[in-house]
């Protein structure tokens, strides 16, 4: 059995049936798996995501997504693979961290940037600036921020830092959670990740 | 939509109410729709909810019995997703809801236990396959004569804020109406002992009077939550057969944090 990794990319709830261009909406999924189903392939695991807008009452609100996913289940979705990333305006300008520096502090600052405001995007430009050369941990954020080196003042660093940023990785564990964003030739970050910053909901209850 | 097990009359299905719009009242939270299970003429009448809504029906005759107690007549559903809610999850109900009916494999071989049993409210619309309305539930067989040792066994997380404190259970049951004497059910609960490091076994009764339709009986007996990570166990069983015979019929059990709950 070949096991399709279809692409479920609802981005507001008028286009759960039709879609739109990339955005598949589950009447193209249903073409994709009844031929699917009869070639033998019974099960799948797409990608999904319930849409990416910074403003939550634009994106498929939990309920109807709730629904959705549940009709993939029936088609025989074993499992689903989060494909959460943000188009807001840091995330366009490409200050994508490469997936070797998403770790410990820098994470957070820079899943900051993506989603809220230009000074978070600056915060998370300087801190890569700071970054050592080798795998060391980087400074701490209140610490940097406190040294007036880390304050961009040139074009020249600013390109250096989008160079940086913007550097392809494949290699890590972010290229295969996240392959939908690497087609449309964005950034990377491990969907955990991602995911946390993204989605406005404290923690859910055990049920 | 609907899916047939590949060589039995079971099938699974989800239906769902969908919106265009995230517009407050845009669409009715829930409807009741006629599903045309695939490659028969069987028009199944169920509700759909907009968090969607998955049904298991088992659709195969059968004559055997469970336990001495005759097979509950086909075609029998099963609700897998009723304690979801159409809000976001962080408001969805902070209590615990285990419906009876889906002890651990209920589902075994592609086919509903023979245990479990669906009731309907009435068929109104003389569909054989409406389930406007209905209740299924597993059924405890302790008469005499019957093998009384089956448990069903029941397994949930509870959260980590919740990991040492207080619960309290409720049972909604009754006695199978053609009982003639109140009848007995046994509550076993395991729950690791961090102090000890043991587990614990403990069992509670709960009488259920004949002739009393579906109520809810709190167990009296304390518990805890179980340490983050370590899965709380629940069992239904039947008392020593010296303690009352009969059988009992299960729909829910419920655990909850707050002492003053009463569900409903």
């Amino acid at each position: 059995m070949r096991y399709s990794t279809a692409d479920f990319y609802v981005p507001t709830p008028r286009l759960w049936y039709s879609g739109a261009g990339p955005w598949h909406g589950i009447n193209w999924l249903e073409e994709v798996r009844r031929s699917e189903i009869k070639a033998g392939d019974t099960l799948f695991s797409p990608f999904v995501a319930a849409g990416w807008h910074i403003a939550e009452e634009e994106n498929v609100r939990p309920a109807q997504w709730l629904g959705l996913l549940k009709v993939l289940g029936v088609w025989g979705a074993e499992f689903y693979v989060r494909a959460t990333s943000s188009p807001s305006r840091a995330f366009r300008r490409g200050f994508v961290a490469p997936p070797d520096l998403l770790s410990v502090d820098l994470t957070r600052a820079c899943q900051r940037c993506r989603v809220c405001s230009t000074q978070a995007s600056s915060r998370c430009r300087s801190r890569f600036r700071s970054l050592p050369t080798g795998s060391g941990r980087p400074p701490s954020l209140a610490t940097h921020r406190l040294s007036p080196a880390n304050t961009p003042t040139s074009s020249s660093t600013a390109r250096q830092l989008r160079e940086t940023c913007t550097r392809p990785s494949l290699s890590s564990q972010a290229a295969r959670t996240s392959r939908s964003d690497i087609a449309y030739g964005r950034g990377l970050a491990t969907g955990s990740q991602w995911h946390a910053s993204t989605a406005t909901s404290p923690s859910m209850s055990s049920q | 939509m609907a899916r047939k097990h590949r060589n039995k009359p079971v099938y699974v299905l989800t239906v769902t109410v969908q919106r265009y719009s995230n517009i407050r009242n845009s669409s009715a939270l829930s409807a009741n729709v006629t599903v045309r299970l695939p490659s028969t003429s069987i028009d199944l009448e169920v509700e759909a909810r907009r968090q969607g809504s998955t049904y298991v029906l088992d659709d195969s005759s059968s004559s055997e019995s469970a336990g001495g107690i005759p097979a509950a007549k086909s075609p029998r559903l099963v609700q897998l997703d009723g304690f979801h809610e159409a809000t976001h999850p962080y408001y969805w109900s902070p209590h615990t809801v285990l419906e009876a009916e889906m002890f651990s494999g209920f589902l075994r071989s592609g086919e509903l236990d023979l245990a479990v049993g669906t009731e309907r409210q009435g068929l109104a619309t003389g569909n054989q396959y409406s389930f406007l309305g209905f209740t299924s539930f597993v059924r405890l067989s302790c008469e005499p004569g019957t093998v009384r040792t089956r448990v069903f066994e029941y397994q949930f997380e509870p959260t980590a804020d919740r990991a040492g404190a207080a619960a309290f259970m409720w049972v909604r049951a009754r006695a199978h109406p053609s009982s003639q004497s109140a009848v007995l059910l046994h509550v076993r609960t395991q729950q690791p002992n961090s102090d000890s490091g043991t587990v614990g076994d403990s069992v509670t009764g709960v009488e259920l009077q004949p002739g009393v339709d579906w109520t809810w009986q709190r167990v009296e007996r304390p518990y805890a939550y179980a340490s983050s990570g370590e899965m709380f166990n629940v069992g239904l069983e039947c008392p020593p057969s010296d303690q009352g015979v009969g059988t009992i019929e299960v729909d829910r059990l419920v655990m909850t944090p707050d002492e003053a709950f009463v569900p409903v």
